[in-house]
């Protein structure tokens, strides 16, 4: 099985469905963990293409994962960009695609809307809700 | 535990010529277990890494921006919050989930944004750090759910 293929498996596996046959070169995002995605993003990626980026960013990710072979190790590493960058940037119909090294989107979500503050408070990031215990842990 | 946010640590620096495998700081991690799989409790380093793999070059080239939306609110520097939720989310996250497909743990955990003056709690946020098996070391954090 290609690197290409398993990407494909192991995506499906975890309720993430990449289908060939977009309108353009890539693999339509229908779906990301379970949820549905409408319109598709599209991840603009060729067998060829994950490839060479595997081969080219071996080196670096076998320190993250020494226990496999660094092609392997490079492998298991764009799986944890792929799912940052749609869980932090990516967007119903957004195309992701390899640049220099890195995954990119476009259009980039925007960022998320801030709380309404008072321009004269002071805020403080707090590890528990002020109004008591958090829920408990899952 | 303590409650709210405690003394920020210092990171180290990642200068042009320090190697990846420089250690930036280091967090206490909770031990968690999954489909078979069992990460006792210990430490997760984060190190300097490299832009496009891991560590915090990755987060700095990465997730930098997002960091510092949440540090706006609380005039904080980015990694000031980094260092935070990435804490957090490793001492006692609210969930984990793992990864067979990369052998990798996920782990998040909510912070609250809170008025200093009326202790009213005014937003919060998920907290991903996502931690490699066999390294434990830091791969990536950003203010996120994990998936």
């Amino acid at each position: 099985m290609s690197f290409f293929e398993q990407l494909i498996a192991d995506l499906a596996g975890e309720g993430t469905v990449l289908a060939e046959g977009g309108p353009r070169d890539g693999l339509l995002v229908s779906s990301f963990h379970g949820r549905p995605i409408e319109p598709p993003m599209t991840l603009a990626l060729t067998a060829p293409q994950l490839e060479a980026h595997l081969g080219a960013s071996a080196d670096d990710s076998a320190a993250v994962f020494p226990e496999v072979d660094p092609v392997t190790a490079a492998y298991r590493l764009f799986l944890v960009h792929l799912d940052e960058m749609i869980i932090t940037r990516a967007m119903p119909g957004s195309r992701i695609t390899l640049v220099d090294g890195g995954l990119r989107v476009s259009p980039e979500r925007p960022a998320d809307p801030l709380p309404d503050l008072d321009p004269h408070g002071q805020y403080v990031w707090a590890s528990e809700p002020p109004e008591g215990r958090r829920p408990p842990s899952a | 535990l303590e409650p709210t946010v405690g003394a920020m640590q210092v990171w180290g620096a990642c200068g042009s010529s320090d190697p990846a495998y420089k250690i930036v700081r280091a967090f206490s991690r909770y031990r968690t277990s999954g489909t078979g799989t069992y990460l006792a409790g210990g430490t997760s380093n984060l190190r300097c890494g490299t832009t496009t793999g891991y560590g915090y070059r990755h987060i700095y080239t990465n997730h930098r921006s997002q960091w510092e939306q949440k540090g706006a609110l609380t005039a904080q520097n980015w990694r000031d919050v980094a260092d935070f939720g990435i804490e957090w989310s490793l001492r006692d996250p609210d969930s984990t989930k793992w990864r067979s497909s990369n052998q990798s743990w996920a782990f998040q955990r909510t912070i609250y944004l809170v008025n200093k003056s009326t202790g009213q709690g005014v937003g919060q946020t998920e907290v991903c750090t996502v931690v490699g098996l066999s390294t434990q070391n830091v791969i990536t954090s950003y203010p996120g759910a994990c998936s």
